[in-house]
Order: C-alpha cells, then sequence, then structure tokens
C-alpha cells in the first residue's frame, strides 16, 4: 500500500513529524479524505516508537570469527567422547584373561597399542602455506578417525585457524575439524573426523572456511598405510 | 536445495563431522549473539551465550519436537535461559549503586528480555536499509530535522528527501513485517 499521486511522498515525513508546521495541518486535513494515504500512514505509524528503542549509532554486534571454529571443536571433541567403545574382546574365563595379560605384557613391548597410527602423512606446504610443514598420524576410533597434527612455520599473519580435510577416494572432501596455530606458527591439535582409514589417501591443511568456501589450501600429504 | 532446521536438528543426532552444526550455526549464531549482547551489554558474556546454547543444541536435539516449536523459538529459548543464569551470576556479585542494568523479579526479567530481542531486530532492521535510506531516517527521526533543514544541510532537493524518506520507512516497515516484529 501507498498514498495517492498527489501526496504520497508527504506520508513518511509526516509520520516522523518532520514537515513544516502548515504542511503538517494540509496532510492532516488530507489524510482524513483519503483512505489510501491514511491507510499508509496507520501501517507506518509503528515505526517511531520502535526506532525509539535504539539509539541514532546502534550498530549490528559482529561475532568473532574465531567463535564458529571453538564451537564446532568442542562439539566434535564431545562426540568423539560420548562415542559408545567397540567391545573388543569376548567375556573370557579368569583364568585365560591371566594368561591374556601375560600374553599381552610381553607383546606391548614390541606391537604398537590401540592408539598407535595406522595411517602417517608428511605435509608438505602449498603456495598460500609459506613453509609449512607437518606430520599428520592417524588412527580409526569410533566415530571414525582421529588425527593427532604437528605442524610448523604456518603463516598467521592473516588468521591462525585451519581446517583439516580428509579427500575421500570418490574425490569428496571431509571435514576433520578446526585448530588454531600459536602465535610462533607451531600447532599441534588432536582431530576426529568422520571417515574411516582406507576411504581417504590425502590430508589437506586448508585456511579457515569463510562465507561457505573452503579457505585456501596450506599443506597437502599423502597418507600411507 | 538447502536443508530445513528441523532436518538439521534430526541429522544432528548421528552427526559427527559438525557439518549439520556447522550450517545451524551460520543460520542462527550472529542473531543470537545479537540478542545476547543487547540483553548482557557485554560481548564477551554474550559469545559464552552463544557457545552454550549449541552446546545445549547438540546434547539435546533428541528432545526437539517440530510440532512443538520451531528451531528459532527453540534456540531463542535456551539463549533466554542463559541470559538469565548470566543475569543471576552477576547478581550475586556485590551490586554497584549505579548498576542499573540489575533486574529484580521474574516478570521483569522476561519483559527485559522482550525488549532486548525488540532492540537487537530494530538494529539488525535499520543495518539493512541502504546507507541513503538509514541516513534520511537518522537525521529527521533521530536529528529532529524537518524535510526543509535535511534538504538545506544536504543540498538534496526537498521532493526527494520526502520520497526518499517515505521509501525509507516503508522499507522498514517490509522488514519488520519480515522480521515479524510488532510492539
Amino acid at each position: 500500500m501507498s498514498g495517492c499521486r498527489s501526496h504520497a511522498e508527504q506520508v513518511g515525513p509526516y509520520v516522523l513529524g518532520a514537515l513544516e508546521p502548515d504542511e503538517m495541518e494540509e496532510m492532516r486535513g488530507h489524510l482524513a479524505d483519503c483512505p489510501r494515504c491514511s491507510a499508509e500512514a496507520r501501517s507506518l505509524a509503528e515505526l517511531p516508537a520502535l526506532l525509539d528503542l535504539v539509539s541514532a549509532d546502534a550498530e549490528v554486534a559482529v561475532l568473532s570469527p574465531g567463535l564458529e571454529d571453538e564451537v564446532l571443536d568442542r562439539f566434535v571433541r564431545e562426540r568423539a567422547r560420548s562415542a559408545p567403545r567397540r567391545r573388543r574382546w569376548p567375556r573370557l574365563a579368569i583364568p585365560a584373561v591371566a594368561v591374556a595379560v601375560v600374553v599381552a605384557a610381553v607383546l606391548v613391548a614390541v606391537i604398537p597399542g590401540p592408539d598407535t597410527a595406522t595411517a602417517h602423512a608428511e605435509l608438505w606446504s602449498l603456495p598460500a602455506g609459506g613453509g609449512a610443514e607437518g606430520t599428520a598420524d592417524m588412527a580409526e576410533v569410533d566415530a571414525g578417525t582421529r588425527v593427532k597434527l604437528q605442524a610448523d612455520h604456518l603463516p598467521v599473519m592473516r588468521g591462525r585457524t585451519y581446517e583439516l580435510w580428509c579427500v575421500r577416494t570418490d574425490g569428496r572432501w571431509i571435514q576433520g575439524g578446526s585448530f588454531r596455530a600459536r602465535s610462533d606458527g607451531t600447532a599441534a591439535a588432536e582431530l576426529v573426523a568422520a571417515v574411516k582409514p582406507g576411504e581417504y589417501h590425502v590430508v589437506v591443511i586448508t585456511r579457515r572456511s569463510t562465507g561457505g568456501m573452503r579457505g585456501a589450501e596450506v599443506m597437502r600429504g599423502k597418507l600411507t598405510y | 536445495m538447502a536443508s530445513s532446521d528441523a532436518t538439521l536438528v534430526q541429522r544432528l543426532r548421528g552427526d559427527r563431522s559438525g557439518d549439520e552444526l556447522r550450517e545451524l550455526y551460520r543460520r542462527y549464531a550472529p542473531e543470537l549473539f545479537g540478542f545476547a549482547t543487547s540483553a548482557l551489554g557485554d560481548r564477551e558474556l554474550a559469545e559464552e551465550v552463544v557457545q552454550d546454547v549449541f552446546a545445549q543444541l547438540w546434547r539435546h536435539s533428541n528432545d526437539y519436537d517440530k510440532r512443538r516449536a520451531s528451531v528459532r523459538t527453540w534456540l531463542y529459548a535456551i539463549a533466554r535461559n542463559r541470559i538469565i543464569d548470566a543475569h543471576r551470576r552477576a547478581a550475586v556479585r556485590p551490586k554497584r549503586a549505579d548498576d542499573e542494568n540489575a533486574l529484580e523479579g521474574a516478570a521483569e526479567v522476561d519483559a527485559a528480555l522482550d525488549q532486548a530481542v525488540l532492540r537487537w531486530q530494530v538494529t539488525a532492521a535499520l543495518a539493512r536499509l541502504s546507507p541513503q535510506h538509514r541516513e534520511v531516517i537518522r537525521l529527521a527521526h533521530y536529528g529532529g530535522l524537518t524535510m526543509r533543514e535535511i534538504a538545506d544541510r544536504t543540498g538534496v532537493p526537498i521532493g526527494t528527501v520526502k520520497s526518499r524518506t517515505s521509501y525509507a520507512l516503508r522499507h522498514l516497515r517490509l522488514i519488520f513485517d519480515e522480521m515479524e516484529i510488532e510492539r
């Protein structure tokens, strides 16, 4: 709805009380006779009271860009902790357990434990990474893959938040969470990606995604299982 | 096609990658932060509230029933509770004589939170106007200038100032309708 042809542009200023006194008077008379302008004035009438709720210089508060990563990191960590543990061993009779303990004690010295990586990648710097380098060690967990990441010489001038991606063999990129570099460009993080070892062979570190667009690639490495 | 809010919350139950949570965060965190900032007047506390809201969201996604409320309404309800908690924590501290923001009863808290939502929405609506439309509203409403005075001050013809003011208010009205704002 807008006002009539002759007075349409006066309705807004009238509602704000921003016409000269004689124009305000003339407009009051017009509104009594013009259904279009009076309907328009009614639809705008509550705006001045709403505008009074804020000051002229009120600005929209903008979230810290890093908060999204903090929220997501917390989520992935909690999900990884709360994932049900798989029972690896059937219930055994006590003597059998005793034997197993002895055998295990011997094997621990020579065989990797459950947290040991099932795959390893040396990460090499890409153009956006400056001289960054690092390693990624993967271990299978119930939620997917736990990745232990170590990195040095990460560029920290344009933001310190990075994301880990596992690139599946079908070409799909799976987000493995985000991490922050220290001010000296080093980083150590433990992240969980929802993809099983063996389903991917490439790990990529990017800058933080913004506006739904993946950030520039910083490092990349090929996994050795 | 983008997934609905309710679908994202449903998928959140089995989500281990964080993709669903990220999408919900991007849809709602800015306005929840605006609301919390408006209610608490403190950026840091407001960011804590936003973090807590999303932690509650994933921990209690099983409790969400789309027949009872929209995801947005549900998130605002969680945020309100977190803001009230923050006020209570602040109330435990010794009050300063000039602490005008201290809230007393539940009714007062509810009214204050409604006002905080409204303040944030009005601020956000003004931010969506073009700079020219914001300027005429600033000069006419907040500055108390008449159309003629604005024309003299800005050098813009008075007819243009008048029509710009009318368009600005109409646009603002549409934004408020879209945001379902009314007093």
